[in-house]
């Protein structure tokens, strides 16, 4: 009911809707303007015949009344379409069914007498008089009745052809945008797959080149770029590692010769050995960053296989349980077992490692750390939460990039990448990676939903 | 100690060399893996040290060709920094250690150290290791130290059989992680520490015999099998 309601209000908005409304509104417009134009027409030519009628009938019966006697005139047909009326000067009916002389031409209401003079009724006729030579008043009325119908059925004939018209304007309408804008959704849902970081979705394109084949082609040309730049920005930093790798190890091993080569007490060996401290700290950046770019290119893929995270994760735990300890915070579990999932045990124990230091770098001594992990709907899902400060809603997508930290802490070697390793590392097992605010704290899931995995 | 080192890089060869000389053993270089499968034919070597990329050939074929050949000197694979497979493809080539480049020349003496001591124990190793009044049980999984137990969680089991396999000898804090932990990446938490910390506790606090694990500073840690003064 709720999904049919949402569903509902989503074909109000859509465009296609939108589109058909407008097409039907338009024709509506049209078909308006017709009909204002045709009646318009027609009833002026209908007024023309009434007038030419009655006109007609008034200088034909002018002509007789004037010779005849008043009685030897004729009454009409009291139901028939033309009436007329004889008048003296004082008004008084001489002759005709009109029963009371009308003081205008034109279109009005008049007393018509019925057959055999019992009473009268009301007709709504077409009215022309004119005064004889002896002052008699000869007024003549034609029947407004049938001309009337005629436009009302030509009014009713035009509105049932809207309604139909409009309705299969709409209908039509609707059917072509929503196949037209079905290739728009299609571009939307790539490109929703692009702003997810899989860079490498493309659009078809159809052989019929038209405006969407032709924003198609585009699209993709301008998200190859975008794919390229990033690349290259990520190739930088790597080959800056890589480039650098060689003179960095000469540069370590000369200055740990020329600390051996110093006697003990040279006070030099101090500066010697902050030097090598910072080489290796600049070794550690590198090697990080090099790891991720590894992780990265997908090539790890291949060492996949099936394994127990329950065990991976329970001895993990097991293993930074004094760490945790030791540096006063609370660890709490809640490990379920017989938890599987295709991946590279090493880097999922990197993975689970990396969160739990960052856990413990961000968060008071005293909070407590869980480690939680369980299967849902057929997935592993792994849980880290720490009660620290978390991270603001807008920074959240940030701390996965690379040698971004949102404290300006420069402590620690390596730092700063722990969560794009982990970024990398679920990227390349194709699970997906969550921040939430633990109110208080960051909450991290992991779903290893992996349909596209094959098992190896 | 007879090494051969393996490696184009002639600053690694430079160092290695230098250091090795100092202390006392002989050094042999290669500058290809032809010239180092010619050398290795020629002549029995204790260890060869080999990186992983040479001009000619790269390193894990090589270790493959000496094993194919019998050779089963012991092998350490000098790897590069960020190289993530480095270590399951040396392993898997038959390379019995691995360590990134560059390294501090402690961690390349202790680990040459460790292998050259496994080159020549040619018997299967010993479900039961003594160390001073310390006897470890591998198959029962019990520790005693002269006659009372000691209960230790699973990885300090491990932590302690590594440390007694490798006796009087420098343990590094990387060659933990690789070995007892089978970490290929270094955690930045204190994981190490804490462990040897809480082991100690329970191997040499309040025994008369003396203390068996000793910390080298900056450089790793020792097994002693004539231990220190007692500590109670």
């Amino acid at each position: 009911m709720k999904a049919s309601e949402r569903k509902g209000a989503v074909l109000w908005r859509s465009g296609a809707f939108r589109l058909a409304a407008f097409h039907a509104a338009i024709f509506a417009v049209l078909v308006a303007l017709l009909f204002g134009v045709t009646w318009w027409s027609v009833r002026g030519y209908v007024e023309q015949q009434l007038h030419a009628a009655a006109s007609d009938e008034l200088s034909e019966l002018a002509g007789s009344v004037a010779t005849a006697a008043p009685g030897s005139i004729a009454s009409p047909d009291p139901d028939g379409v033309e009436h007329f009326g004889l008048f003296d000067h004082a008004g008084l009916r001489l002759a005709g069914d009109i029963a009371l002389q009308p003081t205008a031409t034109g279109d009005m209401r008049v007393a018509v007498l019925r057959a055999g003079g019992q009473g009268h009724r009301m007709r709504l006729l077409h009215v022309v008089q004119t005064r004889l030579s002896d002052g008699r008043q000869l007024v003549v009325g034609t029947d407004r009745h049938e001309a009337d119908e005629l436009l009302e059925q030509l009014g009713r004939a035009f509105l049932i052809a809207c309604v139909i018209g409009v309705l299969a304007a709409l209908v039509a309408g609707f059917i072509s945008s929503r196949r037209y804008l079905r290739r728009v959704e299609a571009i939307a849902a790539v490109a929703s797959e692009i702003l997810d970081g899989r860079l490498e979705t493309r659009l078809t394109v159809g052989a019929r080149n038209d405006e969407i084949d032709q924003l198609s082609a585009t699209l993709n040309a301008t998200w190859q770029r975008i794919q390229s730049l990033l690349e290259g920005m990520r190739q930088v930093s790597t080959d800056i590692a890589h480039e650098l790798r060689t003179p960095l190890a000469h540069l370590r091993f000369r200055l740990e010769s020329a600390r051996e080569a110093m006697s003990p007490e040279n006070p030099a060996r101090v500066a010697m050995d902050r030097s090598i401290a910072d080489v290796d700290h600049v070794l550690a950046v590198f090697g990080a960053l090099l790891r991720i770019a590894q992780i990265q290119s997908g090539q790890r893929r291949a060492g996949f296989w099936r394994l127990d995270l329950s065990q991976l994760v329970s001895a993990v735990v097991a293993d930074v349980r004094p760490v945790v300890e030791d540096e006063g915070r609370q660890l709490r579990i809640d490990i379920r077992g017989g938890v599987s999932v295709v991946g590279d045990p090493t880097l999922l124990t990197q993975l689970l490692v990396n969160l739990i230091e960052n856990a413990l770098r961000h968060t008071p001594r005293g909070t407590a750390l869980t480690v939680a992990l369980h299967a849902e709907d057929g997935a592993a899902v792994l849980i880290v939460e720490d009660a620290g400060p978390g991270i603001p809603d807008d920074q959240r997508e940030r701390v996965l990039q690379r040698l971004v930290r949102l404290d300006a802490s420069r402590g620690s070697p390596g730092a700063g990448l722990g969560l794009a390793l982990v970024k990398a590392i679920t990227d390349l097992h194709q699970v997906e990676l969550m921040l939430s605010d633990a109110n208080p704290g960051l909450r991290i899931t992991i779903r290893f939903s992996q349909r596209d995995l094959t098992e190896q | 100690m007879d090494v051969l080192i393996v490696d184009d890089d002639e600053e690694t060869r430079r160092h290695v060399a230098e250091g090795l000389v100092a202390a006392g053993h002989q050094v042999s270089e290669s500058r290809t893996a032809a010239s180092a499968m010619a050398q290795a034919s020629a002549k029995r070597f204790d260890v060869i040290v080999l990186d992983r990329l040479l001009p000619d050939r790269e390193g894990t074929q090589v270790v493959r060709e000496l094993r194919r050949r019998g050779d089963l000197t012991p092998v350490l694979m000098l790897t590069a920094v960020g190289d993530v497979d480095a270590r399951v493809q040396g392993i898997e080539a038959g390379a019995d250690d691995y360590l990134v480049k560059p390294f501090a020349f402690v961690e390349l003496s202790a680990r040459l150290m460790a292998l050259q001591r496994r080159g020549s124990r040619q018997d299967t190793p010993s479900s039961v290791l003594h160390v001073a009044d310390l006897t470890l049980d591998a198959v029962t999984r019990t520790v005693r130290r002269g006659g009372t137990p000691i209960a230790l969680q699973p990885r300090e089991f491990v932590l302690l059989e590594y440390l007694m396999r490798n006796c009087d000898q420098l343990v590094t804090r990387t060659m933990l992680l690789q070995n007892v932990w089978k970490y290929d990446f270094d955690p930045q938490t204190s994981i190490v520490e804490t462990h040897i910390s809480r082991l100690r506790h329970k191997v040499d606090r309040g025994f008369a015999s003396g203390e068996l694990i000793e910390t080298v500073r900056g450089e790793g840690y020792l097994l002693r099998s004539w231990p220190a003064d007692p500590v109670l």
